[in-house]
C-alpha cells in the first residue's frame, strides 16, 4: 500500500497565526467537550461507570456523550487491566482517534499492570503502547478520583498551545519508527555455570 | 412611543424572501464551520487511523456491504400502513367541512386501492402471517 | 480403575483418584452414572515432588437432575511429567476448549483430540508468538527481571514489616536475582 504520502502532523493553515484570545477560546472549548472513549475492560471500567452515573457524574463536567467509536472521540480512558493480547487493540484505536487527542490512564493496572504485574500476559502499563497525560492511581480508584483525573487533564489542556511544532512532537514520533522496528529482544538467562545462588 | 406599530414601518417582504434567507444563512454557517476547522484543526494521517473501523483489529473482508433487496417489505409494509394514515387522518377532518364533495371520496378510494393492491400482495407473499 | 478413597466433603463433591490408563473410562462410567454436566478440565503442576511427581488432571462433572441438590464429583488422575493423556473428546465434546487451554498453559498432549474442526490441540487464549507453558512451576515470571520494581515484592520484603526471621521460600516462577534487572 506504498504510494500515497501521507505527509506529516500539521495544524491548518491560520492556527499558528491565531492571537492569543483565540487560542484561549478554543482551549476552553476543548477541555469542557471531551468527548470519551471509555476503554473498559476490567473493574475499573465499573468504577468509570459508577463515575458516570448520578451520584458522582462526570458529565457536568462537559465529559458527553460516551463516543461511540475511535473517530467520534477526543478522550480516551483506558480502564482495568492490559493484556498483551489486546494491546495491539489499544494502539489501533488511539491510532484511529482524532487529533488533538488525551488519554486517562485510570486504575493500577492500566497505570503500571497494577496487581497482576508479575504475569505472564499483563501488559505493564499501557503507556507502553499509548502516550498518557493523566494518571488515575488506585485498585480500583474511587469515582471521585475519575473527577480529579479529568479536571487535571482540564486544566492541562487550558495551558496548551496547539500549534504545528508542538503537534509534530507530540504525535509525529510513530512516523520515524513503528512499534514493530522498536523491539528488544527476549531476556535471556544466564549460562548455567555462572550463575551462583545468594544466600539468604 | 411611536403610534405607528414595527410591522407597518419595516419593509414588507414576501415569504418566500425569508425562506431563501433562512436558507442562504444556513449555507453559510456550515461554510464557516467547515472552513474554521480547515485553517485552525490539526491534521495529522497515518496509514493505522485511515484504516477501516472494526473494533481494533485489522479488517476483515471489503468495507463495502451491500444491503439485501430483500429488506424492502419492511419500507413496503411501512408505506402502506403508515404513510397511509398519514395522509387519510388531515383528509378525514377537512372532508366536511370544506364542502369537498364525492369527487373527494372517489378519489380517497382510488388512494386506497392501490394501497389494498399492495397490502393484498404482501398477504399472498405470507408477509402479515406472524409466524 | 483402582479403588479410590472415595471421600466425600461432606455432601458436597465426591472426589475420584484414578490411574492415567483408566481416565477415559473413569469419565465415562461417572457420566453413565447421571454425572452429565462437565464442568471444568485442568491440571496442577505437581513435577516438584518427590514421589510420583508429574501433572495432576482434574475434571469437575455434575449432576443436574436435582437442580436444588447437585451432585459434584472431581475426577484426578497424575500424569507423568512428559507422558500424554487420553482426551475425553469423545465423552464430552465440551471438554474441546479445555483440554486445549491446559495443552497451552501445562504442555500436556491430549491423544485422540477430536473438536470436529480437524485443526488438532491448538493454542485457545494465549496470543500468536507466545513461546512457553506459562502455567508451569518451572515458567519464570521474567516481568521481575525486566525492570527495578519498587517495593517488597515478596511477604516481609517491605521495609514496613520486621523481618520474621522465617526463611525465605523462593516461589516458583520467580526469577533469580542474575536474571536482572542489570
Amino acid at each position: 500500500m506504498a504510494g500515497v504520502e501521507l505527509g506529516m502532523p500539521r495544524m491548518g493553515a491560520a492556527a499558528d497565526l491565531a492571537p492569543q484570545p483565540v487560542k484561549v477560546v478554543l482551549n476552553w472549548g476543548r477541555r469542557y467537550s471531551l468527548w470519551v472513549f471509555n476503554f473498559g475492560l476490567a473493574c475499573c471500567a465499573i468504577e468509570f461507570i459508577a463515575a458516570s452515573m448520578a451520584r458522582h457524574d462526570f458529565i457536568r463536567l462537559g465529559v458527553i456523550p460516551f463516543a461511540p467509536g475511535p473517530r467520534q472521540a477526543d478522550l480516551m480512558v483506558v480502564s482495568g487491566t492490559v493484556t498483551d493480547k489486546m494491546a495491539p487493540a489499544v494502539r489501533r484505536l488511539y491510532d484511529q482517534m482524532p487529533e488533538p487527542k488525551y488519554v486517562i490512564s485510570f486504575g493500577a493496572c492500566s497505570n503500571t499492570g497494577g496487581p497482576y504485574w508479575d504475569s505472564y500476559c499483563v501488559t505493564k502499563g499501557v503507556d507502553t503502547v499509548i502516550p498518557v497525560d493523566v494518571y488515575v492511581p488506585g485498585c480500583p480508584p474511587r469515582p471521585e478520583s475519575l473527577l480529579q483525573g479529568i479536571i487535571r487533564l482540564q486544566e492541562k489542556i487550558a495551558q496548551e498551545s496547539l500549534s504545528t511544532k508542538v503537534i509534530r512532537a507530540k504525535y509525529a514520533g510513530h512516523r520515524t519508527a513503528t512499534a514493530g522496528e522498536v523491539t528488544r529482544g527476549l531476556v535471556t538467562p544466564p549460562a548455567a555455570d555462572t550463575v551462583t545462588r545468594a544466600e539468604p | 412611543m411611536d403610534a405607528v406599530p414595527l410591522a407597518t414601518r419595516l419593509p414588507s417582504v414576501s415569504p418566500y424572501v425569508v425562506v431563501a434567507a433562512v436558507v442562504v444563512v444556513g449555507l453559510l454557517l456550515f461554510v464557516a464551520a467547515m472552513g474554521a476547522r480547515a485553517l485552525i484543526a490539526p491534521k495529522a494521517p497515518t496509514r493505522a487511523k485511515l484504516t477501516t473501523y472494526e473494533s481494533g483489529v485489522d479488517p476483515v473482508g471489503r468495507d463495502w456491504a451491500q444491503t439485501q433487496i430483500r429488506y424492502f417489505v419492511y419500507a413496503f409494509l411501512y408505506v402502506i400502513f403508515a404513510v397511509d394514515a398519514v395522509y387519510l387522518f388531515p383528509w378525514a377532518l377537512v372532508l366536511r367541512s370544506t364542502h369537498l364533495g364525492a369527487a373527494s371520496l372517489v378519489e380517497i378510494a382510488v388512494f386506497i386501492g392501490v394501497l389494498l393492491v399492495g397490502l393484498v400482495h404482501a398477504a399472498r407473499r405470507g408477509l402479515l402471517r406472524w409466524l | 480403575m483402582t479403588e479410590p478413597a472415595a471421600a466425600t466433603d461432606g455432601v458436597v463433591i465426591k472426589r475420584l483418584e484414578v490411574d492415567a490408563a483408566d481416565w477415559v473410562d473413569a469419565v465415562t462410567e461417572a457420566r453413565g452414572a447421571g454425572f452429565s454436566f462437565f464442568d471444568w478440565l485442568t491440571a496442577v503442576d505437581q513435577t516438584d515432588l518427590e514421589e510420583s511427581p508429574g501433572l495432576d488432571v482434574v475434571c469437575h462433572l455434575l449432576d443436574p437432575s436435582t437442580p436444588k441438590a447437585l451432585r459434584r464429583i472431581m475426577i484426578r488422575t497424575r500424569v507423568p511429567d512428559g507422558e500424554s493423556l487420553a482426551s475425553i473428546t469423545g465423552v464430552f465434546r465440551g471438554a474441546a476448549w479445555h483440554e486445549r487451554e491446559t495443552h497451552e498453559m501445562f504442555g500436556l498432549e491430549f491423544d485422540g483430540f477430536d473438536d470436529g474442526t480437524g485443526l488438532g490441540l491448538r493454542p485457545l487464549l494465549l496470543p500468536d508468538g507466545f513461546e512457553g507453558t506459562p502455567l508451569r512451576k518451572s515458567f519464570v515470571l521474567a516481568a521481575r527481571a525486566s525492570k527495578p520494581w519498587p517495593g517488597g515484592k515478596e511477604p516481609g520484603e517491605s521495609e514496613h514489616t520486621k523481618p520474621t526471621g522465617r526463611r525465605r521460600v523462593s516461589a516458583p516462577g520467580v526469577p533469580d536475582p542474575e536474571w536482572g534487572p542489570r
